[in-house]
């Protein structure tokens, strides 16, 4: 039998580019990312230690980097009025998502779109899509009806598609 | 089954990166921190150490035997069941040779809630008592072996 840590551990390998993804939402760059994804790790072991030890369940570990994150953004709002000289840069490596296939401009053209989506519509996107998870466990990761999850979902994939549209047009009529 | 949105099918085509190497090692070394040391790592106790093990079963009997004698919460009173065997030992003519109340396996119940709100841990003990008494007319000796359940409620001072 798996000892708890290599049973994490296992956990950890399979899921942590979803988590690492989710908390980009929540996040200014890539390692501050990672940071959140170990709090809410941390978290989460403390949790589930009332519960026989194993890795946690996804929807609940979303719901944890996403509180993890409130409370950085808050006290981050309050570092940033403090400090309103400083200037925040997007390094250019630090990508949310990387496309499978080289040179497919389609993939990266949503790539942006996506992270350029509003937080609603972020959140719901990335555990549907990359988390795998149903409309009814991201409304209870969220707080919100399953219909209000899936209506989310749709509307976030029309704006995609509408961003799509709109940059390749551009694009052929620069050409 | 319903057909994917194409905007999908482009969506599948991007895939989230995985952790950085310093992160998963940071976070594999915290997993590593808070789960201790490996099973393992731990030594058994391997038949051959009989003795080791009724030392040990010793001191837990006694310890727990002391805690009887001092904790007023236990359920299941020994001090009854001698109060009553004693007697009828006296008056058969049975003369009580040796006695021993050793505890078999403990269970931690987890916490239980008393009447007055304060906060008990529970353990369930399975416990077998063996006296040896002698008939005093005939010399033969017999042991009399009774296996018994106790809930010992232990309060909770410190969280």
């Amino acid at each position: 039998m798996n000892s708890p840590a290599s049973a994490w551990k296992q956990w950890l390998a399979e899921n942590g580019p979803r988590l690492l993804l989710f908390a980009r939402g929540w996040s200014n760059s890539r390692h501050d990312a990672e940071d959140l994804v170990q709090e809410a790790i941390l978290r989460m072991w403390h949790h589930q230690a009332e519960k026989g030890g194993g890795p946690p369940d996804l929807p609940l570990v979303f719901s944890t980097i996403r509180f993890c994150g409130l409370n950085h953004h808050r006290s981050e709002s309050r570092r940033r009025k403090r400090e309103e000289s400083v200037i925040y840069l997007n390094d250019f490596q630090d990508v949310w998502l990387d496309p499978v296939l080289e040179e497919d401009e389609e993939a990266v053209i949503l790539r942006e779109a996506v992270q350029n989506l509003s937080q609603k519509l972020r959140e719901v996107v990335v555990m549907k899509f990359w988390g795998g998870l149903t409309f009814l466990q991201i409304s209870e990761t969220l707080a919100i009806s399953p219909n209000t999850a899936a209506s989310r979902y749709r509307y976030a994939l029309e704006q995609l598609s509408h961003e799509l549209r709109r940059v390749k047009e551009d694009r052929h009529a620069s050409a | 089954m319903q057909a994917p949105d194409p905007i999908e099918t482009i969506l599948a085509r991007l895939m989230p990166p995985a952790l950085s190497q310093d992160a998963q090692f940071e976070i594999e070394a915290m997993i590593d921190e808070l789960a201790g040391p490996e099973a393992e790592n731990v030594v058994g106790i391997s038949a051959g150490r009989w003795l080791a093990r009724v030392v040990i079963g010793g001191g837990i009997a006694a310890a727990v035997g002391a805690m009887f004698a001092i904790s007023p919460v236990f359920k299941g009173s020994r001090e009854q069941q001698v109060a009553v065997a004693s007697p009828v030992l006296s008056n058969s003519g049975l003369v009580l040779v040796s006695e021993s109340d050793r505890i078999e396996s403990m269970t931690d119940e987890g916490w239980q809630e008393n009447p007055d709100g304060s906060a008990m841990r529970a353990l369930r003990l399975n416990a077998v008592e063996e006296n040896n008494v002698r008939d005093e007319e005939t010399g033969m000796e017999v042991l009399i072996s009774e296996a018994r359940e106790e809930i010992l409620l232990m309060p909770i001072s410190a969280f």
